[in-house]
């Protein structure tokens, strides 16, 4: 009897346990893949989504819904109104925001809610736009993948070729709220038959857009924040006249051309505080490969002058990138970071206003470059 | 005592039980909330902590020493007479039933915020019960069994805790001291909580097959901890910057979550499914202390009235739905009564204990004098 009790017992639990009330199949919802955040002329935004069909008779292979709305959360509802399945945000790979929007205000209330909700992936890529998002998304290239595809793949090609700040939505949370770093984020455009990686944003410590940095620029910003996945590619323009001095014979117009590709990197960075401002000496080493060279050079003999001549455009560049983002209040490199773990007690007086203390501060970047080989060819 | 032959535990299982009680809920919350009160130098507060817990540890086995094969009882009415040690396991007892009640409903919370949004509360604590009945029916042997089974099963969470260090920087944590020691000791406040179950060694001393290790057993217990609390307030800080860690509630979880594979995502469920375990090993002890002290209180062996508890909790999880920072009050209740029962009880008894035999036997001395 009580045998019996107990298994009717088990199978009433068996019912009522297996929580399947709220189950959802993957053919009811609308899994949106890109988000991106526009601007129009007022307080509004507008929020676009992008996301795949997986139906046989539709034609288009995905579906872009647009929202005028005052939050991004907000604009679900909207999208929900007019989809076929329910709006779900868990697999988001890319976020755009415009740049009209950047320059405008600050992005941090719109990413509240994908920190605050537990079921959206940390690892969405955060993307600025140049020109309007509705650009990008209402974009059709015949002979490219599905945009939300697409989009995903040429922002971490140039990820992996450093050619653009790469940002996830986790790693972006660091950048936005530690003190002595400004972010910096991935930027792309329309191009005529493609979409383009056009470099990277830097925003300021409020997340307002600040200034763009090229390709050329970004990876430069990646070798100093030591972020670079190696190899770095670099094609360097030799200056007439060191060209002499390397006993080239001039049988060209053009300038000579040298690309290296960087294998090894290493940094040091030496923190002072004098003469009330701040002052990081930056020890870069580099190991380089020569992987190609426009011009004749004997490398047994000139291999020195070689060397120093990469040597000083790289200083050149790297000095000049840094000068130049000084000049905007901005710390994307993190020299902050070294601030806080080496000069506390100054630290601690500026920790709320970094960017502009770092504007006043002297950097000097100094390279050393080791040539590790050359290639098979002489 | 002959009642407690057959259920004698060995060492390993003793410290993995006390270990296994210790290591709870705090291992989701512990670094940020360490990281408000100390920075980056709260991982000197942990050390503090648990050499701290450990003599107050010490204490305890130094304590059931001078009677092996007592229990919590019998030693509190040999000393404190049949009332007041009454009165004193009883205070103990509800001291135990609060801790569960505290740690059930966090560890329903977490579930529900992060794994089963939609799934009600008693139906959670339903499930969790039925674990509890099966083990705590085992008695001391079986929990430790257990605690031992859910250590080596949940070894490899401290691994997975290692991937997010390929995108850490030690910078994070320089300064080392960058505040003085005011805010680190502080924060000492805070890791005690975590440190909280070394108290069942009360619970556990009996049952224990070589008593000589009891000592050994407990600060090797503690020394688990400690690592593991170590570890993960580590990665934490290495990972997170120390101005954004404070935002997070479960920094652990948001620590797993870019953990991804193409075929997987949001891998922090995954591991809070495996910390349901670590939960659990937590609360069951509380559990069959309260049951076991009913027993031993009312002097009836084997007596089934006391599981009546496990059906009442989740009665209790059908009325009463407190909100977040509800429960972080009571955590923060919890805090405070342990100082008193947990922390400062074992210490002060020691004294008295001690006083009480040195007196006791001059008294002796004199007579026989």
């Amino acid at each position: 009897m009580i045998k019996w009790a107990k298994f009717i017992l088990a199978c009433f639990w068996l019912l009522l346990m297996p929580a399947c009330g709220d189950r959802l199949n993957v053919e009811n919802t609308t899994l949106s893949l890109v988000y991106g955040l526009d601007v129009d002329g007022d307080d509004k935004i507008i929020v676009y989504q992008v996301s795949p069909v997986f139906n046989k008779d539709a034609k288009k292979k995905y579906e872009v819904y647009g929202a005028k709305t005052d939050t991004t959360r907000q604009a679900r509802e909207v999208f929900n109104s007019v989809s076929n399945g329910e709006i779900a945000t868990g697999k988001l790979q890319v976020l755009m925001f415009s740049e009209r929007l950047l320059k405008k205000e600050s992005i941090l209330p719109y990413l509240d809610v994908a920190y605050r909700d537990p079921k959206n992936t940390g690892n969405m890529r955060i993307v600025a736009v140049k020109g309007s998002v509705s650009s990008i998304v209402n974009s059709e290239f015949s002979d490219k993948p599905a945009l939300p595809m697409y989009l995903t793949n040429v922002v971490d090609v140039e990820k992996e070729s450093n050619r653009t700040a790469f940002v996830t939505l986790q790693h972006f949370h660091t950048l936005a709220f530690d003190k002595g770093i400004t972010p910096a984020i991935s930027e792309i455009k329309k191009g005529k038959t493609a979409i383009v990686v056009t470099g990277s944003v830097l925003l300021d410590k409020k997340a307002r857009y600040k200034m763009s940095l090229n390709r050329r620029e970004s990876a430069l910003l990646l070798m100093l924040q030591k972020e670079a996945r190696l190899p770095v590619s670099l094609t360097i323009r030799m200056p007439p006249p060191s060209l002499k001095t390397l006993n080239v014979r001039k049988n060209r117009k053009e300038p000579g051309f040298i690309t290296v590709n960087i294998v090894g990197l290493s940094r040091s960075i030496s923190t002072h505080y004098k003469k009330n401002r701040f002052s990081f000496d930056v020890k870069m080493n580099l190991e380089i490969d020569l992987a190609e060279r426009t011009f004749d050079v004997d490398m047994k003999k000139k291999k020195e002058q070689l060397t120093a001549i990469i040597t000083d455009q790289l200083e050149k560049e790297l000095n000049g990138l840094i000068q130049k983002v000084q000049k905007q209040h901005l710390d994307p490199f993190g020299f902050g970071w070294y601030a806080r773990a080496y000069q506390y007690q100054q630290w601690k007086k500026v920790d709320n206003r970094w960017p502009d203390e770092f504007s006043r501060a002297t950097v000097t970047v100094t390279p050393t470059i080791k040539i590790k080989s050359h290639g098979v060819i002489e | 005592m002959s009642r407690f032959v057959k259920k004698e535990i060995t060492l390993l299982q003793y410290i993995l039980a006390i270990n296994g009680t210790q290591v709870g809920t705090s291992t989701l919350t512990l670094p940020a909330e360490l990281s408000k009160t100390a920075g980056t130098d709260g991982w000197i507060s942990i050390i503090i902590g648990s050499v701290l817990t450990t003599i107050v540890s010490l204490c305890i086995v130094h304590l059931m020493a001078k009677h092996p094969g007592d229990t919590m009882l019998e030693l509190l009415t040999r000393y404190l007479g049949k009332w007041l040690g009454k009165a004193v396991m009883v205070i103990w007892m509800l001291y135990a039933l609060f801790a569960v009640t505290v740690i059930l409903f966090v560890t329903v919370s977490i579930l529900r915020t992060w794994v089963l949004p939609n799934t009600s509360n008693y139906l959670i604590v339903t499930l969790l019960m039925i674990n509890t009945y099966i083990i705590i029916r085992g008695g001391v042997q079986i929990i430790g069994r257990y605690a031992e089974f859910v250590f080596f099963f949940t070894l490899g969470l401290p691994i997975l805790l290692m991937f997010p260090l390929k995108d850490s920087h030690w910078i994070y944590l320089l300064p080392i001291l960058k505040e003085g020691w005011i805010p680190i000791l502080y924060a000492v406040k805070t890791t005690t909580i975590a440190f909280l179950g070394f108290e069942m060694a009360f619970l556990f001393y009996p049952y224990l097959q070589n008593k000589k290790a009891a000592a050994k057993g407990i600060v090797i217990a503690n020394a688990l901890t400690l690592i593991v609390y170590l570890h993960i307030t580590l990665v934490c800080f290495l990972y997170f910057s120390p101005d954004e860690i404070t935002q997070f509630l479960w920094p652990t979880l948001t620590l797993v979550k870019p953990i991804e594979f193409p075929f997987l995502e949001r891998m922090e469920i995954i591991f809070v499914s495996f910390y349901i375990f670590l939960f659990s090993t937590s609360g069951i002890p509380y559990i069959f202390f309260v049951i076991d002290t009913l027993s031993q209180l009312f002097n009836k062996k084997d007596w089934q009235l006391p599981y009546l508890l496990l059906p009442l909790f989740v009665v209790v999880f059908f009325f009463l739905k407190p909100s977040y920072e509800e429960l972080e009050l009571w955590k923060e209740w919890w805090g405070w009564i342990s100082y008193f029962i947990a922390y400062a009880f074992p210490v002060m008894f020691l004294f008295y204990v001690t006083g009480y035999t040195h007196w006791k036997r001059r008294k002796i001395d004199d007579k026989v004098g």
